[in-house]
């Protein structure tokens, strides 16, 4: 399996596990190429979607974590490999920053003294200052885990002693989020799973991409984010693609198919809307099996 | 190429059946529409057009089956299954089980709803209708306009197609949660006789006849 066209008729860990792939991961992390593979398959293997995804894309997204070296794990939070169902492509990865992992190539261009994010919650923006855009902030003490976040800012300062805050509000962010990527427009992935991780990532990404010196590898990290990453480091979006008025026509359709399965209380009911679930659309199978199982139970 | 057995649309059928007076029994409406298909089947490129109008009816059409539901109390989803006979071919909007079709249209604004009587619907979709109905062996077709709110995607070009002049005025021109949803559904009913159809395939027929005879 020497050729990366190949890819497709094999599994990710077949893939993963040529000497072909394994070759150019030792050429970019030398010792730790071993533990990174090992790594990639553990969350490949632990994500049934993932382990579905075309092994091309899942190689390539983890080929960019190991040129940034960024370790894909998810409870360090710097790289994922993210599960996307394109429905030209199939099930493909993609490859996202984590922010903490913005803050690490940060701190390795070692231009930066400081760079952190945070939420802010009600009452604690002091003054905001419209014409410098520089607010105060009157931080509350105790549990902030506790409190509902109201928005989320950004800050950095450089060795040279420039320093710059962005702050956006929850709604911003939400907008952002809805504006840029479809599975959020759905109703799932990872704004609606892990909202504090989405907002902090998008304020910090904004801030350096607005106002940091970015070296190659966060010129890299930014472009590729939330990025399909091609054969030759192209980045196609696939996640905020604009839909087509048949697509956008079919996805409200099979909105409403939910809903209604949702709603009904009777097998009667549900039944109406059997002949209408595409054959090839598992997730909504489920939703209507289980459904069924629920109220043939209450009978 | 042999047309003899050529499929035409429901949808254009209102082209097709137009009156006329010509010895041939197709008019000019007719002839231009065989004319597409002529081209679109010998040299497979499409005249395609796509309106914001048509662009709204596709997307908001579930929108449309939601407010029938809140109107009518009645629960539909949208049809997949293309059907075909020996001279027509297409997929209806929504095929109930009782004995008839829906066509759903989403107008484009309260002006285009307004405008809708049962003449201007049968004059208009009775023979598409008509074609659905037959495709499927059934006797009526409805028909049931809708009001729904404009995509943002549609109104922003709107906006931006008016200059940006008015935009509050081009939101409020596609925005219509404010008015009571009885008020932004109507329907009208179809019976269909066997001459109607036989008058399709006779038309066909002819269509087909026409289309063998035609050149660039």
């Amino acid at each position: 399996m020497a050729e990366t066209n190949d890819l497709a008729k094999h599994s990710v860990r077949d893939v993963m596990n040529s000497e072909y792939v394994i070759k150019r991961f030792k050429d970019v992390l030398g010792k730790k190429a071993q533990g990174f593979i090992a790594s990639v398959l553990s969350v490949a293997s632990n994500n049934e979607l993932l382990s579905k995804a075309d092994p091309g894309s899942v190689l390539n997204a983890a080929m960019i974590a190991a040129t940034l070296d960024l370790p894909i794990n998810q409870n360090l939070g710097f790289a994922y490999i993210i599960p996307y169902n394109d429905k030209k492509k199939g099930m493909v990865a993609q490859f996202q920053m984590g922010y903490k992992g913005f803050i690490q190539l940060a701190q390795r261009s070692g231009q930066f003294k400081t760079l952190n994010v945070t939420k802010v919650c009600e009452g604690e923006i002091k003054t905001n200052n419209l014409l410098t855009g520089e607010m105060e902030y009157a931080w509350k003490e105790g549990d902030r885990d506790k409190m509902p976040a109201v928005g989320y800012v950004a800050y950095m300062r450089l060795t040279n002693g420039f320093e710059k805050s962005l702050y956006m509000t929850v709604r911003q962010l939400k907008d952002h989020g809805m504006r840029y990527s479809a599975s959020a427009k759905k109703g799932y992935g990872l704004w609606t799973d892990d909202f504090d991780a989405m907002a902090s990532k998008t304020v910090i990404k904004l801030l350096l991409s607005k106002y940091a010196p970015l070296t190659t590898e966060m010129q890299t990290a930014t472009l590729a984010d939330q990025a399909i990453v091609k054969e030759n480091n192209e980045f196609e979006y696939i996640d905020n693609t604009k839909e087509t008025p048949d697509e956008v026509a079919e996805d409200k359709e099979r909105t409403r198919i939910v809903k209604h399965i949702e709603s009904c209380t009777t097998v009667e009911d549900l039944e109406r809307c059997k002949e209408f679930i595409g054959k090839d659309d598992a997730d909504l199978l489920n939703i209507f099996t289980e459904k069924m199982t629920k109220l043939k139970g209450e009978k | 190429m042999d047309f003899s057995n050529y499929k035409f649309r429901p949808s254009s059928l209102s082209s097709l059946m137009t009156g006329t007076r010509s010895k041939d029994g197709l008019s000019d409406t007719a002839k231009g529409l065989i004319q597409k298909c002529y081209i679109s089947q010998m040299f497979e490129c499409r005249d395609f057009v796509q309106t914001p109008p048509m662009t709204k009816g596709i997307m908001v059409e579930s929108d449309t089956l939601d407010l029938i539901k809140t109107v009518y109390g009645e629960t539909y989803f949208k049809n997949k299954t293309k059907y075909e006979n020996d001279f027509i071919k297409g997929t209806p909007d929504v095929v109930p089980a009782e004995d008839k079709i829906i066509d759903v249209k989403s107008s484009w604004t309260i002006f285009t709803f307004a405008a809708v009587d049962e003449k201007k619907a049968r004059d208009d979709y009775f023979w598409q209708l008509a074609g659905y109905a037959w495709m499927i062996g059934k006797t009526k077709g409805e028909l049931i306009y809708g009001l729904v709110n404009t995509p943002q995607e549609i109104v922003e070009k709107e906006i931006m197609k008016s200059g940006g002049a008015n935009p509050t005025e081009v939101i409020k021109n596609h925005t219509y949660d404010d008015i009571d949803p009885k008020l932004r559904a109507k329907r009208f009913l179809f019976d269909f006789t066997p001459e109607d159809f036989k008058a399709i395939e006779e038309k066909v027929v002819l269509a087909r006849t026409f289309m063998n005879t035609m050149s660039l």
